[in-house]
């Protein structure tokens, strides 16, 4: 048993993202999936110098919508299906594009 | 004369659509071996059962290729037993109205495949199985039908979800090879030929 069992028991169930990480716990445990770690470092807020700081680096028009797609460059997510969405949308919105993300070594980070 | 051009009769009882969502519980049991996978499914709950049978049909019903439940798939995949993985893919849940009749022909299925190769049951897989439960919340949508007309204007709007909730789990609810579509038509409407050619879809999905 880990030090933090007594204090997740005290809620009405436990959710875990894969069954290897599931504890024999006294409530409940459920699988979700996909999921998002709240704490990890790339889900965190932003604050406003940042997003300016970036916005301004890369010539960002804040003012304007953005279609954007953050994941790694891979053929699986499938940003070329992005661009054609985005010409579809630029039609009717003056909007920009934004291709946020890192390469393979970024994997393991998705899991 | 179709359906929908056919006079409304003005149901006693109206249908509610609803509609149901599954929140998957990671179950205690789980199996290295043919033989663990054996004794997990004489002894994990119904919800397991259905998860791994009913659930896999649905969420994967756009599948083509592969096996109809989670236990024909493991075998495959992860322990490489062709002939007993094509034995278990071979039960169509849509042959059956209860969670007790489907465990006990995939028990069957296993316990035979093992007395006839019993070095196949000992022998570790490349992964675990793990027996996952199915706790099913029933939604209510705001589509109600006060006659066919309404009926068919719901049937149109509801999910894919809602429309699984009462034409194929129902008939663990019911215990009956129908759905609540069927029962509904032919008590409600007055539209027998139509439950009728219903109930005939639901075995032929």
């Amino acid at each position: 048993m880990c030090a933090a069992t007594p204090m997740i028991e005290k809620f009405g169930a436990a959710i875990f993202s894969s069954p290897y990480f599931a504890r024999k716990l006294t409530i409940p445990e459920y699988l979700f999936y996909p999921y998002i770690d709240p704490l990890s470092e790339k889900n965190r807020d932003l604050d406003e110098s940042e997003v300016r700081r970036v916005c301004d680096d890369f010539g960002i028009d804040r003012s304007r919508p953005i279609v954007t797609q953050v994941s790694r460059f891979d053929r699986l997510k499938d940003p070329v299906g992005v661009v054609q969405a985005y010409k579809l949308a630029r039609k009717y919105v003056d909007c920009q594009l934004v291709l946020a993300g890192g390469g393979e070594r970024e994997l393991p980070h998705d899991h | 004369m179709t359906i929908a051009d056919r006079p409304s009769r003005v149901a006693r009882k109206p249908f509610y659509f609803n509609t149901s969502a599954h929140l998957l519980r990671i179950g205690r049991e789980r199996a290295t071996t043919v033989s663990e996978l054996l004794q997990g499914l004489r002894a994990c709950s119904d919800d397991c059962i259905f998860q791994h049978t009913f659930r896999t049909l649905q969420e994967h019903h756009c599948i083509r290729e592969g096996f109809s439940n989670n236990f024909a798939h493991w075998v495959s995949s992860a322990y490489h037993e062709p002939g007993l993985a094509e034995r278990l893919a071979s039960v169509d849940v849509r042959e059956f109205t209860s969670i007790g009749a489907v465990r006990e022909r995939i028990v069957q299925i296993v316990d035979t495949y093992l007395q006839c190769n019993p070095r196949s049951g000992e022998r570790a897989a490349r992964e675990p199985f793990h027996f996952h439960a199915s706790d099913t919340v029933i939604l209510p949508t705001p589509f109600v039908a006060h006659n066919h007309s309404e009926f068919i204007d719901g049937l149109g709007r509801v999910s894919v979800h809602s429309v699984h909730h009462h034409f194929i789990e129902a008939r663990l609810r019911l215990h009956l090879t129908s759905n609540d579509f069927s029962l509904w038509l032919q008590e409600e409407a007055d539209l027998k030929e139509a439950a009728r050619c219903l109930t005939i879809s639901t075995s032929t999905l």
